[in-house]
């Protein structure tokens, strides 16, 4: 008898171990981009922006697009940005001669505009609290929000811009850089 | 660790850590780089170095005609700065006269018969044989109105042990150069002379006039 009622906990605790795995696949946020595949354009040295006012220079382009998560319940958000190949410290590699960088602005989570902060590997958060951040390699960029959330939108900016104005273009070539944009929530 | 402990550890490690859920989207960002259009502002001229009687040439060596410059030399307009050079293809691609020095006073340059590399040919006659062999010398560059050296571009890199400021036929590229490195600049002048020489008299075909002409075509090319 006492062996049975063993195996009835085991089971219990068994059928929990299923429930809670469900929970966890349930939990996914899905993430949409407006615009996944961004083209910079054609540009010479001479299409190239000057510098204004300490601005910066040798810019090719810059777009935005919108970011979107819905959760099915409230979560604490995290978006992360992985390039495939070559990065800075602040940028990504376009090509062999020129830059990629990604600005995360205009939160709204649930409908309220909301600063952003940083956050990296083992959930400690940096003191950054603003309205647009760029979006560091392997840094993430979460609401400044103590409470879950269920929508978060987001605008992100990218900037693709020369390395160094005395590049040699010789000839046409196409500069590419690829990534993946990750949500991570808990 | 027994079944029971086993699994209690499995779910209370669930739960003591947090759960973590991912959602990816690729994304992809593309520029197309040119170099910035260039236009020949102008060009070399026609030279006419007229009638030349054979009393004028030598009988058994080569006779080099005075040394003439082209009017106004060679002016490139780019759109923005660059560094370019010119790439010379011989339009009489075939015999060159092998014989004879080619020169110039000033700057002070010889070309040989050894230097094939530059020497270009004026045609043949209808026994075989070359009618003579030029070459155009290149000097006073400027780059946006700045004085510039002449250097020699070998595969697209500055050939430092090449300084012989003559057009090449064979893929090398004149271009101008500022401290060591290709000028980058917009506007781009250089002017020419050119020399010509005539094969020895008993080489060419007696009693009859014989007319000769030699060209290039000069190609501008991004460094």
């Amino acid at each position: 008898m006492r062996a049975m009622m063993r195996n009835a906990k085991c089971d219990l605790l068994l059928l929990g171990a299923i429930f809670l795995s469900f929970n966890v696949m349930a939990s996914d946020c899905d993430l949409s981009v407006s615009q996944t595949h961004t083209n910079f354009g054609t540009f010479s040295r001479g299409t190239l922006s000057q510098p204004v006012n300490g601005g910066q220079a040798n810019i090719i382009g810059r777009k935005t697009a919108m970011l979107t998560i819905v959760c099915p319940r409230p979560e604490h958000i995290t978006l992360y940005y992985r390039a495939a190949a070559g990065r800075t410290a602040n940028s990504y590699l376009l090509g062999d001669i020129a830059r990629l960088s990604l600005i995360i602005s205009d939160a709204q989570a649930d409908g309220k505009s909301v600063s952003l902060m940083y956050k990296q590997g083992g959930g400690v958060a940096s003191s950054d609290n603003l309205k647009e951040l760029p979006l560091l390699p392997d840094i993430g960029v979460t609401p400044n929000l103590n409470e879950p959330v269920t929508t978060l939108v987001m605008q992100m900016t990218s900037t693709a811009a020369v390395n160094d104005i005395n590049a040699r273009i010789k000839d046409h070539k196409t500069l590419n850089s690829n990534g993946t944009l990750e949500v991570v929530s808990e | 660790m027994n079944k029971f402990a086993l699994l209690a550890a499995v779910i209370l490690g669930g739960i003591s850590t947090p759960v973590f859920a991912l959602s990816q989207v690729q994304l992809s960002f593309t520029a197309e780089a040119n170099p910035p259009p260039c236009h020949v502002l102008q060009s070399p001229t026609t030279l006419d170095f007229g009638n030349i009687n054979r009393n004028q040439l030598a009988a058994k060596t080569a006779t080099q005609l005075p040394v003439k410059s082209f009017a106004g030399g060679i002016t490139i307009q780019c759109e923005s700065a660059t560094s370019i050079g010119l790439h010379a293809v011989d339009n009489n691609g075939g015999k060159v006269l092998s014989l004879g020095n080619l020169s110039w006073s000033t700057p002070n340059v010889v070309i040989t018969p050894e230097q094939t590399d530059q020497r270009f040919g004026l045609g043949m006659t209808s026994e075989g044989k070359a009618i003579g062999v030029w070459e155009v010398l290149f000097h006073s560059a400027q780059v946006d109105g700045v004085p510039t050296q002449i250097g020699i571009a070998n595969n697209g890199m500055l050939d430092l042990n090449d300084t012989v400021p003559t057009m090449r036929n064979n893929g090398k590229a004149i271009s101008w150069v500022q401290n060591s490195a290709f000028a980058l600049g917009e506007l781009f002048t250089v002017q020419a002379d050119a020399a010509v020489a005539l094969a020895p008299l008993v080489d060419l075909p007696s009693g009859t006039k014989i007319s000769f002409a030699g060209s290039a075509t000069l190609e501008i090319v991004y460094l």
